[in-house]
Order: structure tokens, then sequence, then C-alpha cells
């Protein structure tokens, strides 16, 4: 959804293997979670700091995909993009909108479960904070990791644009 | 949708990068449209037929050409 274009050639994206484009999505998603919950529930320092070092991990991984062309495919204004990669573009957003929307129904489906019996709900700011940014990397990665999931090595020329 | 566009950039010794450059498209789009993952737009596929010297039919070949319409 979001594309950081380089300052000095707006036409040009970093190259990036399909291997490296698919873990660093897989790793950022699944990682972010236990991250932003063992930095937010207020667990001692050993927690805290592991939950850190894991989100610390996870903005490696998404910086890692910023300005590549996998991250271009989904966030470049439209005009810059050919038919293809529309076409690319336009698959990953109707993906990654099905799971966003399953993601937030089931979060809507716990928080009512757990209003009714003693599961941990988000109350506190941190809380909300790590809810926030955790909605953000989703909404910025997920279309990201379909583009990365569903090109094929070499669909994608070794990760290197021409 | 067959197409013959792999053996024309072969005859002319371009690389799916350079013919891209020439139609103004991705080399994605070139190699997705030579393995037939790809079906070009309209005006596309006028800017290969133009950029080849031929007719449309005689680039892309479709697959139901030969079928008896119903």
């Amino acid at each position: 959804m979001f594309y950081i274009r380089s300052t000095k050639d707006t036409h040009k994206a970093r190259p990036i293997s399909v291997r490296a484009a698919r873990a660093a999505t897989v790793f950022a998603l699944i990682a972010y979670p236990p991250g932003a919950f063992l930095l937010a529930a207020g667990g001692g320092l050993p927690a805290r700091l592991a939950g850190a070092a894991l989100l610390l991990a996870v903005l490696g991984s998404a910086g890692m995909l910023a300005t590549t062309w996998v991250q271009r495919i989904v966030g470049e204004l439209p005009q810059y993009l050919d038919e293809f990669e529309m076409q690319v573009r336009l698959r990953a957003m109707q993906g990654a909108y099905m799971t966003f929307t399953l993601l937030i129904l089931g979060f809507v489906m716990y928080s009512a479960l757990a209003a009714d019996t003693q599961l941990w709900v988000p109350r506190t700011y941190r809380a909300f904070n790590a809810l926030f940014w955790g909605v953000f990397l989703y909404a910025w990665l997920l279309p990201t990791a379909f583009v990365a999931w569903r090109i094929e090595e070499d669909e994608a020329g070794q990760g290197a644009r021409p | 949708m067959n197409n013959r566009l792999r053996v024309l950039r072969a005859e002319r010794g371009w690389s799916q990068a350079e013919l891209g450059e020439r139609l103004g498209v991705s080399r994605q789009a070139v190699n997705a449209i030579e393995t037939g993952k790809h079906d070009p737009s309209l005006p596309l596929a006028f800017r290969i037929a133009r950029l080849f010297g031929g007719a449309i039919e005689t680039i892309f070949d479709d697959d139901e050409a030969g079928a008896t319409p119903r």
C-alpha cells in the first residue's frame, strides 16, 4: 500500500530475490504479534527485551522490502506500472483484502468472547499502541506478501527489474 | 492464447529487457506474455505487432480459433 520512492530515480526499484521477499514478509507478519504482546503485556524485563528484539527484527524485515520491486508493485503510482504489474497488484490486493477482513472479523469475535471470559484484551495505551502498529504493518505488508508468494522466480527475473 | 513472441524476439537477438524497453513495459510483462501467463491488452498487442512489422494474428493465436462457434 505504501511505497517509499528513491529520490534519485522514481522509476527504478531495488532488486530482491523472490525467496528473500517471501521470507521477509512471512517473518514480519508472524513475528509481530508475539513481539508486540511480549512488549505490551507488561511482563518482566526479560520478556520485554525479547519483545523489543522481535520487533526490531520485524522492522528490519519490513525495511528490507522498502523500495524493492515487490513493494513497488503494490505501492507505486498506477501510471508508472505496466498492465502486467497492475494485474499482479489487483490480484494481490484482492487476496490481501480477504485476509485482512478475516483477521479483523476474527479479532472482533475474539474480543467478544474475551469480554465474557478472562482472556486478554487491550485496555492500556501501550496495548492499543501495539495494536495500531500491528494493523498498520498488516495493511502495509499483506499485499506485498501476496505479490511475493504469487509471482514466480522466472517471472521476477531473479529479483532484478530491468 | 499462444504467441510467437519468444521466436520473433530471438530472431532479432533481443533480450526480454530490451523488448520490454521498446514496448514500454517491464521485463516481467514480456516474460508473462511469452509464457502465456498474461494476455496483452489490445493496445499492447498492436504495439507488439507494429514493432515486429506484422498483423496481430500472425503473432497471437487464439486457442479457440479452430473451434466451431456455438
